[in-house]
């Protein structure tokens, strides 16, 4: 690659221009209405008690139509719902469970609108406990789920969406994620050019498929350092170490690791650059098999989009986050090309002077 | 290059306390761990978006100042000829 050719220009402008637009879309871009939180989630059943929900960007003026407690086909409404400008919605409610079911823990859902949010459903997982009183002997005061499905979801409010447990931190997707799309576009550059050394035997082409390696390891550590903060708020853990992604990463990057070693262990260029060529083509199928077909195969894993959990694309109803994930993907890869030949260039001027060395 | 290595070990140490204080967080007994945890999740969880960001700065930041440090080297080797 040619320093002053188009291609590289295109690199390198093309890179920062992607990476300031998903930086300042990603940051300053509003997360739509939703629930981070309960307080006073302890209730008892078969008298009048209160609990509040904690709104995060509700807008002036909120109101809710509905506050609905539910556990599978056991729904339960509140009779009163006090929105305070603070952001607290407090609710009032009488749970009556009746003779057949026992104390359980219930999902919150929010029915609502506001200046900014149209009417919507919210909610939040395993929000309150209603714990069973020795006088609630009667008749459940349920009511049918037939009942609500005519409040549609009209769901055009602006901005990412807002999951509970991830808040905020939905968006790390254009953070956290490209970094491991650009290790596997760059190891998959470093498996090209492997080939093409085995198959045109010039010393180049293995400078290139080492720098891509390299930089690709980089973007692994980052990768695994920003997934380890983000877990430890959503999955309560620094490691989740049942995770098939993470053990798979794991095992990975020794590969690599590996390669390194085997690297400076041997002396001679071309058996060198013939022998690391072979392994790099080697382990590149055994890497994605590791980090994208095993999570898959999997039954239950915490990574969205793998196993049995469903991917962010199923909560993004208005593009707003394809709309700066796409171009986070290719600016972050586009980047980490140009660090990668940074270091291509740097490797080559230092083989010249060697070789200059040489000849004195 | 001591002086590089010596950045990385204590940057290394201090996550590495950084870590060892987030693991004993979930029992929620350390109370500078929660301390730590809780600045993680201040701004419904937002702390961890600028977190990952200064990561993600501080490993590229880290690359280049070991790229230039080599470049420093051989800028020296040729200027010697």
């Amino acid at each position: 690659m040619q320093s002053n050719s188009t291609g590289y220009k295109l690199i390198k402008i093309g890179s920062i221009v992607l990476i300031l637009y998903v930086l300042i879309g990603g940051l300053f871009l509003p997360l739509k209405t939703g629930i981070t939180g309960v307080s006073n989630g302890q209730l008892k059943s078969n008298e009048p008690q209160s609990f509040s929900v904690d709104l995060y960007n509700p807008g002036s003026g909120f109101v809710a139509e509905k506050v609905i407690l539910k556990h599978k086909n056991l729904v339960f409404q509140s009779q009163e719902n006090q929105y305070n400008e603070a952001g607290y919605l407090n609710s009032k409610i009488n749970v009556i469970l009746g003779d057949t079911q026992h104390s359980q823990l219930f999902d919150v859902f929010v029915f609502g609108s506001s200046s900014v949010s149209p009417k919507q459903w919210m909610y939040f997982p395993d929000a309150v406990w209603v714990e069973k009183s020795k006088s609630d002997t009667g008749v459940s005061n349920k009511i049918e789920l037939s009942n609500l499905t005519s409040l549609v979801k009209q769901d055009v409010q602006s901005g990412f969406p807002n999951r509970p447990i991830l808040n905020e931190s939905i968006r790390n997707l254009l953070y956290h994620v490209p970094m491991w799309f650009s290790m596997m576009f760059l190891l998959l550059l470093s498996v090209i050019y492997a080939i093409k050394y085995l198959m045109k035997n010039q010393l180049k082409d293995d400078l290139w498929s080492e720098s891509f390696i390299k930089i690709a390891i980089l973007n692994g550590i980052l990768g695994c350092v920003t997934g380890s903060s983000w877990a430890s708020i959503t999955w309560e853990s620094w490691w989740p170490s049942d995770d098939p992604k993470l053990n798979g990463v794991a095992i990975g990057m020794f590969m690599y690791l590996a390669y390194l070693i085997l690297r400076t262990s041997l002396k001679d260029p071309y058996q060198r650059a013939r022998i690391s060529s072979v392994y790099a083509i080697l382990i590149y199928p055994i890497f994605m098999a590791l980090i994208a077909i095993m999570p898959k195969l999997s039954a239950d894993t915490l990574h969205p989009g793998s196993g049995g959990t469903v991917g962010f694309n199923k909560y993004d109803l208005d593009n707003t986050l394809r709309l700066f994930f796409y171009p986070a993907v290719i600016g972050w890869i586009l980047f980490f090309i140009w660090i990668s030949i940074l270091r291509y260039r740097f490797e080559t001027i230092k083989n010249i002077q060697i070789e200059r060395e040489d000849n004195e | 290059m001591n002086k590089l290595k010596a950045i990385i070990f204590t940057i290394g140490l201090s996550s590495m306390n950084f870590l060892i204080a987030g693991e004993s967080a979930v029992s929620g007994t350390n109370a500078v761990s929660d301390a730590a945890t809780n600045m993680l999740r201040g701004n419904a969880k937002f702390n961890v978006v600028a977190t990952v960001l200064v990561l993600i700065f501080i490993g590229i930041v880290l690359y280049l100042i070991r790229l230039d440090r080599k470049m420093t080297k051989l800028e020296k080797q040729i200027n010697q000829k």
